[in-house]
């Protein structure tokens, strides 16, 4: 078909990214604090609000209450949040006892929010404490310049500087990714999924979600991450995004 | 898109008003009202990367900054803040995001410091709470041009010392347009009433103070855009009768010096704020008839 002879790159914002996986990920998606902090912050104001009020709500709300919140007005505003709630799946129709309509809030999603927000949950990754403090710690400046070498490494690369060299996985990931072509080869689908890879997609995306609430300069415990994860981890190391330690 | 958008919390921790309530019913202590706070704080920061946050804790003795604390002082008070490379602390053991649990952390503990080792001294036993305002005031103009209203929590009853610094703090910040917010926990508030609807703030008295967190959530969370667009509680009745100098009464007539503006109920031909001596020749006494003189 026309399409696939052209690489194409669809860079998507995240409401839209999750608009596109399955019910069952998304639903799997929630299932961490990280992501769904990521996910609420990237709703519009009046969605925020409404997930805010349902947060500690025991029981689902009657749609008539819910149609009471916005002046009628701004009626358009509420039916625009309304809807990005429902295909993200945070809100769904729920009919309360007496057959009324009603609208509940996603039960993972909920759950982890209030974690993110609270505490009483998981913690997110190991204590690091154990391992001692790091004899070679590298402050901000260092790990700014180490990220920049790394980073121009991978550009030399994609460029096709002799000089650079990546790693085979990192070179095929980018092939994949339809940033890089390979001579000779014929162009990949657009975007191969992670889970062509051997890659679990809601792993890898809850961790990244992870590292965005992560502080710069701090040690975080990679302790009981999956085979996959840990493959994806170098990814990032490559890339100059993490640092490992000894 | 990108701004800084700074709340500022001021909560009213009158030792002697808590204590009270510690000895009445336990339902609803400090400790619970800090909690809410905190979901409050938390919430806010959670809604945008840029959001920054501000607890003040207005004491009968001191106004003090309950976040950013002395620890933040000295480094940059709202830059990243949170766990920095130094403290290194051990992050988020409970599933929290880990900037909440340095917060809230630093939070705990100051209160905790402020209500165990403050001496009470004196016969102080009103909240200071125009101070507390002006040091929001401060940081907000300090920090930002702009910030979300100020939202201040007030458990005891109003003071009537305080009147002339509370509308100077009022007036001040409706000059710099920063809106503040009521939420009143027990009986209503002359002077947060008008300090809600001079600046345009929210004014609210809780009905049930157990639910204190739900509405906190659901009227003081919303930022301005939401709010204009979300159904709230409607202004209050506002009772604007000043408090004469004199006594800290409420008058409805009285008499105004014309240099300094202090309210006086009863006529004196020297003004005991500025001490103008009034130049004024009174009409001659009427039999029958009582006058009013009003010095304007």
């Amino acid at each position: 078909t026309p399409e696939m002879s052209r690489v194409q790159l669809q860079c998507k914002n995240l409401p839209e990214f999750l608009r596109g996986l399955s019910p069952p990920t998304l639903d799997r998606l929630y299932g961490h604090p990280a992501t769904c902090l990521a996910v609420f912050r990237e709703l519009p104001g009046l969605a925020q609000a409404g997930i805010m009020r349902m947060l500690f709500l025991e029981q689902p709300l009657p749609q008539a209450a819910v149609g009471l919140w916005v002046k009628k007005e701004h009626s358009r505003e509420q039916q625009q949040s309304q809807e990005v709630l429902l295909e993200l799946r945070l809100w769904h129709p729920h009919t309360l006892p007496g057959g009324l309509p009603g609208v509940a809030l996603h039960p993972n999603f909920r759950q982890n929010l209030r974690v993110a927000l609270l505490g009483g949950g998981k913690a997110w990754s190991d204590d690091t404490a154990p391992l001692g403090p790091d004899r070679h710690a590298r402050d901000v400046p260092a790990l700014d310049k180490y990220a920049e070498e790394r980073w121009e490494v991978v550009l030399h690369f994609m460029v096709g500087s002799p000089s650079a060299a990546v790693s085979q996985d990192l070179a095929q990931l980018l092939v994949q990714a339809g940033l890089m072509k390979s001579p000779g080869t014929p162009p990949n689908p657009p975007c191969a999924p992670p889970q062509a890879r051997g890659m679990d997609l809601v792993e890898i995306l809850s961790f990244l979600f992870q590292l965005s609430f992560s502080t710069l300069g701090k040690d975080y415990s990679v302790e009981g991450m999956s085979e996959s994860l840990l493959t994806f981890l170098q990814h990032l190391r490559e890339f100059g995004l993490v640092f490992q330690r000894k | 898109d990108d701004e800084l958008s700074l709340l500022i919390i001021v909560l009213d921790t009158n030792p002697i008003w808590w204590g009270k309530r510690a000895l009445g019913e336990a339902e609803f202590t400090l400790s619970k009202c800090i909690d809410a706070v905190m979901v409050l704080g938390n919430s806010h920061l959670l809604m945008n990367r840029t959001n920054k946050l501000a607890v003040i804790a207005s004491h009968t003795q001191e106004s003090r900054f309950l976040y950013p604390g002395k620890r933040w002082a000295a480094a940059d008070p709202f830059g990243e803040a949170g766990p920095s490379m130094e403290s290194n602390s051990s992050g988020s053991k409970d599933g929290k995001y880990e900037l909440l649990t340095a917060i809230n952390d630093a939070i705990a503990e100051e209160i905790k410091d402020l209500m165990t080792k403050t001496d009470m001294k004196g016969q102080q036993t009103e909240t200071l709470l125009a101070g507390s305002l002006a040091k929001a005031l401060c940081c907000i103009l300090l920090i930002t041009e702009s910030s979300k209203p100020l939202c201040v929590i007030k458990a005891a009853e109003d003071s009537a010392l305080q009147y002339m610094n509370f509308m100077n703090v009022i007036f001040a910040a409706q000059k710099q347009s920063i809106l503040i917010d009521a939420c009143v926990l027990d009986s209503d508030s002359g002077l947060l009433q008008q300090a809600c609807d001079i600046t345009g703030g929210i004014y609210l008295k809780v009905p049930h103070m157990p639910s204190l967190l739900q509405y906190l959530l659901w009227v003081f969370l919303p930022d301005q855009e939401q709010r204009s667009q979300l159904v709230l509680p409607p202004p209050v009745h506002v009772d604007y009768r000043a408090a004469c100098f004199c006594h800290r009464n409420l008058i409805e007539i009285g008499y105004v010096c014309s240099v300094c503006l202090s309210i006086f109920c009863n006529f004196s031909p020297i003004c005991s704020t500025c001490e103008t001596a009034f130049k004024i020749s009174l009409p001659p006494v009427m039999k029958a008839k009582k006058k009013k003189l009003k010095v304007a």
